[in-house]
């Protein structure tokens, strides 16, 4: 049983972590207008799914990868309050990053440099510095967040219909084109994370694009997770036995 | 999967606590106690006597009986010179330089002895589950250091138990406290054990209970007011009788019994009796110690130990970004906690009584294990957001500490800096990692180096390194350093070592979990 449990929580992560790298929104489901009340609610809610101590009894990689998706709800949380103008919390801020000088080999005479300043920009999710310590005057250039937000195209439309998105979705599924329509249902689903539909159909389209892609493993298993979602799917259900028939 | 259990490895007692139902239940161990005195004896055949039984012996085989070791685990030798004179057993330093006890001519290592207590709890669990046992949470208090920790570890692994996770003392006090009073508040939890004192400041928000906070003070406990009492009664007899009882390792540890247990019915009387006949021989025939202790001298005795107790408490408010107003509840944790002065001295500081309704010797152990649940699935309602308690940085040009992940951030995180090269035409770089709280890096401790090589000549400062720092929700550190610019990298994760290696390790389980 602890590898179907394990199996089960790395399709989890494995998918949350997808939700993260659409942006600080869809990391912990919630709209473009979520007001720092709904972004703390959502943040709390992911934490008791995903805090790495749930993990906490699994195999290192699966510890590690936990940490990771963790690391990014964090960064997601952080980035929407500082967006929204709330501090961050005491427990929250990082370090100042004005760059310094390394020590030197120790063989070598030490010689000190004037420090020199230089903003680090890791990439989206990861917080560096935040709000200085209370004393400390403001750094303009030190820990700055840069949110690399990702492209218009994956960021969900509030002025585009949401069914007219589905229907083209649908129509793609039908053309077979399914990377495409994994990405039209990777932007539905992160819209409205709430609906299990949406995330079955997403799981779904990755069955088969897995499938087209000749990785039998990994389209069975989207398959049944599109099943977890919505047991009713029928074009899962008919994907799935055409597979596992075929084996 | 088996069970996990929860193990507060105390200075003075352990407890250990499993989860029934979704409650944490406090396991009775042979002798029927609920804590287990946190002693080993050796007896002249080598036989190797844990808890109560180790207790009374104590007074009978001194220098082989190891008590408050703790207090020596992931220490150095020369660290505690000032506390090995005051104990009847002897501090010696392994190779490594690491304080370890000298028994019968035999060096034993702090986490061997604390081994013995661990495996003593493991099999008081195991008796009551019915079933082996292989995994547990074990409590350190939340100053402990890196080494300190993985000391514990090593510790649990010779008694054959894998540690799930080390959890602070006073984070598990509150998980505990918290699992029935789930409404959003403000702890503070303030935890004089018998070797240490802690402090953290919690958030409790929908279930999720957030460290804001912690600072403590790894030498201040109740074996510190111990010896105050000890100091008090051997510098009177000193004085009129000429003779210092604590050159003598059997007399000391009559006076320690009774030192301990005058400062413990001072808690409820006013005064009290110390009666120790026959303590010393005389020129003239026997001596003994006799006389009446009272309340208000215990307590000016103690004034500086009580005084200690401040600064950390306010620091933890500070970086907490909270007044003592602020503060919904504050729990009394240890059982130096039940001393009045104690409890006057938080009221003082917190503006408000201590919670009455936790047992402070149960509380932690109990924690352990609802975090045992947390891990488990069983408590879906319930998790756990902490702290790094110390500054983990590099150690860069001038002996200077420049700070990468600072004490109380929440982790897991992931922090950045980049670092120029000072000299022209350097092609390595050595990243020194530091970790405490000194501006000084050398006289933090060193935790670990690595070389980034191979880098492009440039000129002086023209050279750019990127330093990641990324700690996992135990508090493992990895560390990474990248040239900018051409990507060139090296990482290293930070094994904390207890200074045992791996095969005497697994030498020591094989006698110990015997």
């Amino acid at each position: 049983m602890a590898g179907a449990d394990e199996a089960r929580a790395r399709a989890t992560l494995v998918e949350m972590q997808s939700r993260i790298s659409l942006g600080p929104h869809a990391a912990l489901g919630i709209g473009e207008g979520a007001s720092p009340e709904q972004v703390r609610a959502a943040f709390l809610t992911l934490t008791k799914t995903f805090h790495p101590a749930r993990f906490g009894r699994m195999s290192p990689d699966v510890q590690r990868l936990s940490n990771e998706v963790f690391l990014g709800i964090k960064g997601a949380h952080e980035t929407l309050l500082k967006m929204l103008g709330v501090p961050s919390r005491a427990s929250a801020t990082g370090s100042g990053s004005f760059a310094r000088s390394t020590s030197p080999p120790p063989e070598r005479t030490t010689q000190r440099m004037p420090a020199l300043a230089r903003p680090v920009t890791p990439p989206f999710g990861v917080k560096v510095g935040g709000v200085p310590r209370q004393g400390t005057p403001p750094q303009p250039d030190s820990g700055r967040v840069t949110a690399t937000m990702p492209p218009v195209s994956q960021q969900p439309q509030p002025t585009v219909d949401e069914r007219l998105e589905l229907k083209r979705a649908l129509d793609l599924m039908s053309a077979r084109s399914w990377s495409a329509a994994r990405q039209a249902m990777t932007s539905l689903a992160a819209r409205v994370p709430t609906s299990k539909h949406y995330r079955a159909l997403l799981c779904y389209t990755r069955g088969r694009e897995a499938q087209a892609a000749g990785k039998g493993e990994e389209a069975v298993m989207e398959l049944q997770r599109a099943l977890q979602f919505d047991p009713e799917l029928g074009q899962a259900k008919q994907a799935l036995a055409e597979l596992l028939r075929k084996r | 999967m088996g069970r996990v259990i929860g193990i507060d490895l105390g200075t003075t007692n352990s407890c250990v606590a499993v989860l029934e139902g979704n409650e944490p239940v406090v396991i009775h161990n042979q002798e029927g106690g609920r804590t287990t005195p946190s002693m080993a004896s050796w007896n002249a055949d080598g036989e190797v006597v844990v808890g109560a039984a180790s207790k009374r012996q104590m007074v009978t085989n001194p220098q082989r009986t190891v008590f408050g070791v703790k207090r020596l685990i992931g220490r150095k030798a020369t660290e505690l010179a000032q506390l090995a004179n005051r104990l009847p057993y002897k501090i010696v330093a392994a190779k490594n330089g690491d304080a370890w006890v000298d028994i019968a001519g035999t060096p034993r290592s702090p986490q061997e002895i604390s081994a013995h207590v661990l495996a003593k709890m493991k099999r008081v669990a195991e008796d009551y589950l019915g079933q082996p046992v292989t995994e547990a949470v074990v409590t350190v208090p939340a100053y402990f250091d890196d080494t300190q920790r993985q000391a514990t570890k090593d510790a649990g692994k010779i008694a054959g138990l894998t540690v799930r996770q080390i959890l602070n003392e006073p984070t598990a006090a509150a998980l505990a406290y918290g699992l029935h009073h789930q409404n959003n508040q403000r702890l503070a939890v303030f935890d004089l054990g018998g070797g240490t004192f802690d402090i953290s400041i919690l958030a409790i928000e929908n279930g999720v209970f957030e460290v804001l906070s912690t600072y403590g003070d790894t030498a201040l406990g109740g074996d510190d007011f111990d010896r105050v009492v000890i100091d008090l009664l051997a510098d009177e007899f000193l004085a009129s009788n000429n003779l210092d009882l604590r050159k003598d390792s059997v007399a000391l540890q009559r006076l320690k019994e009774a030192a301990e247990r005058a400062k413990i019915e001072l808690s409820s009387a006013m005064t009290t009796d110390v009666n120790l006949p026959f303590i010393a021989a005389g020129a003239a025939g026997p001596l003994h110690l006799m006389r009446e202790l009272e309340r208000g001298q215990l307590e000016r005795a103690c004034k500086p130990l009580l005084d200690r107790l401040e600064a950390p408490c306010h620091r933890a408010l500070a970086d907490a970004h909270c007044t003592p107003a602020d503060i919904d509840q504050v729990l009394l944790v240890g059982g130096m906690t039940r001393m009045p002065a104690v409890q006057e001295r938080a009221q003082r500081i917190f503006g408000k009584p201590g919670s009455k309704n936790v047992n402070p010797d149960e509380i932690v152990a109990m924690g352990a294990a609802v975090h045992s649940g947390i891990m488990g699935g069983e408590l879906q309602e319930v998790v756990l957001l902490d702290v790094t308690p110390h500054n983990m940085g590099v150690k860069v040009a001038g002996d200077r500490m420049s700070v990468v992940i600072p004490s109380n951030t929440s982790i897991p995180t992931r922090a950045k800096k980049v670092f120029a090269t000072t000299e022209d035409g350097q092609t390595f770089v050595a990243i020194e990692i530091h970790q405490g709280a000194d501006e000084q890096a050398s006289r933090n401790r060193r935790i670990g180096r690595f070389v980034l090589g191979d880098l492009a000549s440039a000129p002086r400062g023209r050279t750019k390194v990127e330093v990641s720092f990324t700690m996992d929700a135990d508090g493992i550190l990895e560390v990474t350093a990248v040239e900018v610019g051409t990507g060139r990298a090296a990482t290293v994760t930070i094994e904390a070592s207890s200074g045992l290696t791996a095969d005497e390790i697994a030498s020591l389980g094989m006698r110990v979990a015997r």
